[in-house]
């Protein structure tokens, strides 16, 4: 047997609001219905990362969630940013978003700054961006739920991961939708938004295949399910 | 004045005289508890309402009508032709965003802080956010509060009150069981035993075992579930505030049936349905530990996502659904295939997946065995409206 996918769950005590956990059950079990093994690893504040990375993912939190592991998330910064040099897949939910981008500038204009991983700023508003979310990405359409205050524009060097509506995505007027730069992913979708959008989960799966050294193809699953969840979700009200 | 009807003549009122509300309250002797917190309202303030009526009249809105103008519709309802309220004693559940609005208008005597959980976050945006709400409801408290002592964030509250503060909590051996919301994904963080007024030692199966004041007494509760032990838990709490008789209120607590959709038993024929609203992952989870204690073979789960259900459906992922492995699945409401996808990833496979509530029941009756009770947990709205299609089939208690 080949050695496991291990997936790592980022903050999963404080950074885990509105479902984000799934994103990671949602790889898991695609890996596993098709005969890989998975190994989970939750880092936290304090712990170490495992000796093997393939694909790191984090999730949205409240304000208190935020400042428990913003020290924390500092000193993991270096090592982090060695995994997307490295071509590491993560995925970045919300909170987790703002926090790998270069800064946050609250609502007095106090600049708080993130780890840069992303190139991306945002800036603290009044009103709230919630509400379904469908958004169209180079990895199929991304179904979700938004739910923020903050808004996050986009650096020279980055690529939007998707486009929506106006009045939606990451600062709710260009029209985007999260970020790509390299194999580092940010998004403001919940939802799980992989939960909903299978393409793209299996996009980064085979991104963690291809990190581990692992030839094997991602065999199709039958995905009707996720399609009808996505089709119903793309008729309700924002 | 119209004496039926829910908010319009509360608004007609309310208008009027803005004092109104006020006013009639501060006629009742015994003043008013107001419940407030995410899960549990509607059940502990059925349960405390039938327990203070051996002592007191009480006036109550027993609907969940929780808004401050369903509260003067109420008023207004139940006073007499002269405009005098014949009640000693008021039980309001109000929500935490109308409560806040409600202490403005009105200081009640005493306040019953239940839990703060993950709800609803496309309206109330943050726990902490809501934990401020009822810290700021619990502050205006003229005589006493009623707080969660397993919940710290409820548990806090106590700090800033100069008013009686009661508690109620579990034993260690029970803490597993009552998780609050930063524990559902990152385990429990210490195992004490409560050190509150009223204690939940025991539980099993409808019997609850309490210290009161390290008074022993064992309840059979009506209201299955550990979670409607621990709302039985605040209700003695608050009899301890008001220095109830407590040998009566045990006695008026065993005979509390389940409220208005919250583990809601309907008889039909030879089968019968339970019918639990579920609202976020921590009232999901202790309605899931509940049919699970009482081995439920068959279930539905109706999923909608109108505004009163939330319309964000991603809370579904928090919640570990391991336990109905063992039965048969069926799911329904707007997003059924939501809710179908979310087993398919606790490896469940669901029998059907039928959008429309009303066919979704009629099958799942129809395949439920003689003797059988089937179980349905269904989201605001769809715990609604199988409850009209249920009335069509059963007696069903009008409320």
């Amino acid at each position: 047997m080949s050695s496991p996918i291990t997936i790592v769950h980022l903050y999963a005590k404080e950074m885990n609001i509105y479902g984000d956990n799934g994103n990671i059950l949602v790889l898991q079990k695609r890996l596993e219905w098709r005969g890989f093994t998975v190994e989970v690893v939750r880092v936290g504040v304090g712990d170490s990362f495992p000796k093997n990375v393939h694909i790191v993912m984090g999730g949205g939190g409240q304000d208190a969630g935020q400042q428990a592991i913003a020290d924390d998330l500092k000193m993991k910064q270096t090592q982090l940013q060695k995994f997307a040099d490295n071509g590491v897949p993560m995925l970045m939910i919300c909170g987790m978003y703002q926090m790998f981008g270069k800064a946050f500038i609250t609502a007095d204009n106090t600049n708080i700054a993130g780890i840069g991983i992303l190139d991306v700023t945002t800036k603290a508003e009044s009103g709230r961006l919630v509400g379904n979310v469908c958004s169209q990405s180079d990895y199929g359409q991304l179904i979700g739920y938004e739910n923020h205050s903050g808004r996050t524009s986009l650096g020279v060097h980055s690529k939007a991961l998707g486009t929506v509506p106006t009045g939606q995505g990451n600062d709710g007027v260009d029209g985007t939708e999260g970020v790509r730069l390299n194999n580092v992913f940010g998004s403001y979708l919940h939802g799980p938004v992989l939960s909903k959008s299978p393409q793209f989960a299996d996009y980064l799966l085979r991104l963690a295949l291809d990190v581990a050294g692992d030839a094997r193809e991602l065999e199709p699953i039958d995905d009707a399910l996720e399609l009808r969840a996505a089709k119903v979700a793309v008729s309700r009200p924002r | 004045m119209g004496r039926r009807g829910a908010a319009l003549p509360g608004l007609v009122v309310e208008r009027l005289s803005p004092q109104f509300l006020n006013n009639k309250l501060n006629e009742l002797s015994a003043g008013v508890v107001i419940v407030v917190g995410t899960n549990g309202k509607t059940t502990t303030t059925k349960m405390l309402s039938h327990v203070l009526r051996s002592e007191y009249r009480v006036l109550t809105n027993p609907t969940g009508s929780n808004f401050t103008r369903g509260i003067v519709a109420s008023i207004v309802e139940h006073a007499s032709w002269s405009g005098h309220l014949p009640y000693d004693i008021a039980v309001l559940e109000l929500d935490e965003a109308y409560a806040v609005k409600f202490i403005a208008l009105h200081k009640p005597r005493g306040v019953v802080v239940l839990n703060v959980m993950r709800d609803q976050m496309d309206r109330f945006a943050e726990i902490d956010q809501t934990a401020k709400l009822l810290a700021k409801v619990a502050g205006a408290a003229n005589e006493f509060v009623v707080l969660n002592d397993d919940d710290s964030r409820i548990e806090a509250i106590a700090e800033k009150l100069t008013v009686n503060v009661v508690k109620f909590g579990v034993s260690s051996s029970l803490r597993k069981t009552f998780l609050q919301d930063d524990e559902l994904h990152g385990g429990v963080a210490g195992l004490q035993d409560s050190q509150a007024a009223v204690v939940l030692q025991k539980y099993n199966a409808g019997v609850a075992t309490y210290a009161i004041n390290g008074n022993i007494c064992t309840v059979e509760l009506a209201s299955l579930g550990a979670h409607n032990a621990q709302n039985a838990a605040a209700v003695l709490a608050t009899c301890v505030a008001l220095d109830t008789a407590l040998p009566d209120a045990i006695t008026r607590l065993s005979e509390v049936k389940p409220a208005f959709g919250r583990g809601e038993l309907f008889a039909l024929n030879k089968k019968s349905v339970l019918l639990q609203l579920v609202k976020n992952p921590g009232g999901f989870r202790h309605a899931l530990l509940s049919a699970e204690s009482q081995n439920t073979v068959s279930t539905m789960i109706a999923i909608n996502d109108d505004y009163p259900d939330g319309r964000d459906v991603s809370w579904l992922w928090d919640v570990n659904f391991d336990s109905l492995k063992k039965g048969t699945v069926a799911t329904s409401g707007v997003r059924a295939a939501d809710m179908a996808l979310r087993l398919r990833y606790d490896d469940i496979a669901v029998a059907i997946i039928n959008e429309d509530l009303r066919s979704s029941l009629s099958s799942f009756i129809a395949d439920l065995n003689n003797g059988e009770t089937g179980t349905i947990f269904a989201t605001y709205t769809a715990m609604l409206e199988l409850r009209q299609h249920l009335a069509k089939i059963t007696e069903v208690e009008k409320v």
